[in-house]
């Protein structure tokens, strides 16, 4: 069933009274059927009872003078009685004397009852009564009558109709009635549904149920403006502090604008000041490079003249302080160019294998005079004509190789360089500096890509150099779309890889590759 | 039909009573199959069935008060000329009183006064003095009762006949009348060739 939960309160409330106007009006026409019934039954009990009476009376000469034509005819006279539809009389030894059958009922079978005491009864469809029939005290027979209880039941019929009738016609009048008396309760809680609903769809919390009378539902009603009054007013405290908020919201972002302001200026005032101090410092490197060169040249001029032994000895240490000194100041000029943004690289083909053989070529003395082994070597897939800057890839594995060899006692120092991807446009190669020096402790590892560091401040103090060269070579590494790593165990070695993308020339790196087969590890000591 | 509504005794219902009612049925029962359900006027003695409509017919008739000497007096059936009933009219009415008289049988000779019975049985053997005794019954309030052919007709009252075997009577309703009888509508009901 629908639940009786989910129906409008006006059905609700209609459907209440009417249920029970129709409940009390079907226990008044039960009632007053059954009582009718009753009444019914009793008078017709008593009529019989009173006819067998007369008929007994009137049969008493019959029964004593043994007469059954004339009780036949007594009984004959029942044709008057339709409800009665059978009689008889026995005589005193309770023989048939005489019957009656109504002649209109069809299909009747009866047969005379045996006699039994005085008195009525019901059965489904009869009432049945003896009646002992008494001379001077003496008994002379008895009468049976047996009433059809149609006449009854067809009135129960008659009554059931128009209690049925009665119903309808007050279901009507119920409805009716009912229909405008629930307006009284339902009316009210369906304006303030509605309100409730209109409140809930526009978000108007302004509405107000209109109040009727002072019951319940204006108690209700009365309830229900006053939680309104305050949702009302927190909505609108809610605004105020949201509208505070915002403003505060506002008053915060203006000022974090202005800080960031002066901020970018800050920050551009900076890097304005840095770039100035590497253009400065970058200025200062090319004016000092300027006399340097013309020391070294006067110097190498002055070596060519005959001198003696220890004028050339000075001039040799001259010579050698200067070029230090050039190298500290080149390193200097690359990385205040790089800081600055102004190094580009160089785009031209060049032979990969005569780059990194000129590179590790520079070393070959210095090896010989430490006593170390100094090899390269290139793999034979590696293609030898690359368009790239030739130039800094020398200057990186110079870097590098010098770092290792400058780094090692005993052992060697080996190049190599492995074929990573060749692809149409790009090919990729990985360089490997692997010596058996010092090592590098896995704390330093990081630092030592950073500017003017090296792995133990002390080193510095031994070896000498200004730090920058690593930092130098991992920028330009950067610049060529590799990167550099390293690995090294301490006191055993240290290896730095670094890969690199060049162009490849197809057509050049087929010719070249043709003669470099033979490029397997060879001693780089000439 | 006519309606009279006599005095009605209503009879409780024993546990004995039903044994009687039985008993009786059972006895009825035998009579019929020995004798036959038609006719007690055809069995051995016609004049048992006779005396006990004497008797019966005194139940539905009304005597003027004075013909009672008092409250108290009998209700006398006199039986003139030879007595065909036997011992059998005295058994019928022995110990039995209607309206709270005592019956009583008395027996009258050819020429006796028989103004003082009630209900008279002019034998057959009175014949001949039938008309004489008729006469002599004028004004008195006694119910003739004859066992002949055109009793009635000669100013007797009730006449005993024999209809299709069975016993019936005649009534001449002015002879009662003129004796001052009330004969219930009842006996008159039952009676063949009443003649008003």
């Amino acid at each position: 069933m629908h639940s009786v939960r989910d129906i409008s309160i006006r059905c609700k409330l209609t459907l209440a009274i009417m249920l029970t106007g129709i409940v009390v009006l079907l226990l008044a026409c039960t009632s007053f059927i059954l009582y009718d019934q009753r009444t019914e039954r009793r008078e017709m009990m008593h009529e019989l009872a009173t006819q067998a009476e007369i008929i007994g009376n009137n049969s008493t000469a019959a029964l004593i003078f043994e007469d059954p034509e004339s009780a036949n005819e007594l009984l004959a006279a029942l044709k008057a009685r339709p409800e009665i539809i059978a009689a008889c009389v026995y005589d005193k030894d309770d023989h048939l004397f005489a019957a009656y059958q109504r002649a209109d009922q069809e299909g009747l079978d009866f047969t005379p009852p045996p006699v039994e005491t005085d008195g009525s009864h019901f059965t489904a469809d009869r009432l049945k009564r003896f009646q002992q029939v008494t001379v001077e005290n003496e008994t002379v027979g008895t009468v049976y009558l047996e009433a059809s209880l149609a006449e009854l039941h067809a009135h129960l019929v008659h009554y059931v109709q128009i209690t049925a009738i009665i119903l309808l016609a007050a279901l009507l009048v119920t409805f009716l009635l009912a229909a405008s008396f629930q307006r009284v309760i339902s009316e009210p809680i369906v304006r303030l549904a509605e309100t409730a609903k209109t409140i809930s769809v526009e978000k108007n919390y302004s509405l107000r149920a209109v109040r009727r009378g002072n019951d319940e539902l204006g108690l209700l009603i009365d309830g229900f403006n006053e939680m309104l009054a305050q949702i009302q007013s927190r909505d609108q405290q809610l605004e105020r502090h949201r509208h505070d908020l915002e403003e505060e919201v506002a008053a915060r972002t203006a000022e974090l604008r202005r800080v960031n302001a002066q901020l970018i200026v800050a920050k551009e005032r900076a890097e304005e000041g840095s770039r100035a101090k590497s253009e400065f410092m970058a200025n200062v490197s090319h004016e000092l490079r300027t006399p340097m060169n013309g020391i070294v040249g006067v110097t190498e001029f002055m070596l060519d003249m005959p001198m003696t032994a220890e004028q050339r000895e000075y001039l040799e240490m001259i010579k050698s302080s200067s070029n230090c000194l050039l190298t500290v100041i080149n390193d200097i000029l690359d990385f205040s160019k790089i800081e600055a943004g102004k190094l580009d690289l160089e785009t031209d083909i060049f032979s990969l294998r005569d780059c990194v053989e000129s590179a590790v070529q520079v070393f070959a003395r210095r090896a010989e005079q430490k006593q170390l082994g100094l090899a390269c070597a290139v793999a034979a897939d590696v293609p030898d004509a690359l368009w790239g800057d030739a130039g800094r890839l020398r200057q990186i594995l110079i870097h590098l190789v010098g770092n290792a060899i400058k780094f090692t006692e005993h052992g060697g120092v080996t190049v190599t360089v492995n074929l990573l991807s060749q692809m149409a446009q790009a090919t990729c190669l990985q360089f490997a500096v692997e010596d058996t020096g010092i090592g590098i402790t896995p704390e330093k590892q990081q630092a030592i890509f950073e500017a003017f560091t090296q792995a133990d401040g002390s080193t510095t103090r031994r070896y000498g150099g200004t730090g920058l060269g690593l930092t130098i070579s991992a920028r330009l590494i950067e610049m060529m779309g590799g990167q550099i790593d390293v690995t090294s165990e301490a006191s055993r070695g240290s290896t730095f890889r670094f890969t690199a993308q060049f162009q490849g020339d197809l057509q050049a790196s087929r010719t070249m590759a043709h003669d470099s087969q033979r490029a397997e590890l060879r001693p780089a000591t000439f | 039909m006519t309606k009279g509504v006599g005095p009605t005794t209503w009879r409780g219902t024993s546990r004995a009573g039903r044994w009687r009612l039985a008993r009786r049925a059972v006895s009825a029962l035998l009579a019929a199959l020995i004798i036959g359900p038609s006719a007690p006027a055809q069995t051995a003695n016609e004049y048992q069935v006779k005396a006990a409509f004497l008797f019966n017919f005194v139940k539905f008739i009304e005597w003027p008060a004075e013909a009672f000497s008092d409250d108290g007096a009998p209700l006398v059936i006199g039986v003139i000329g030879q007595d065909p009933f036997g011992g059998h009219l005295d058994q019928a009415i022995s110990g039995k009183s209607v309206n709270g008289r005592q019956l009583l049988v008395r027996r009258f000779k050819w020429g006796e006064d028989v103004r003082a019975c009630h209900v008279l049985f002019i034998s057959a053997s009175e014949r001949k003095h039938l008309a004489q005794i008729i006469a002599s019954l004028r004004g008195a309030a006694v119910l003739t009762v004859g066992d002949m052919d055109q009793f009635t007709q000669q100013g007797g009252g009730i006449n005993f006949v024999t209809e299709a075997s069975k016993l019936r009577f005649e009534i001449n309703a002015s002879v009662a009348e003129q004796a001052r009888l009330k004969i219930s509508s009842k006996l008159l009901a039952l009676a063949r060739a009443v003649r008003t």
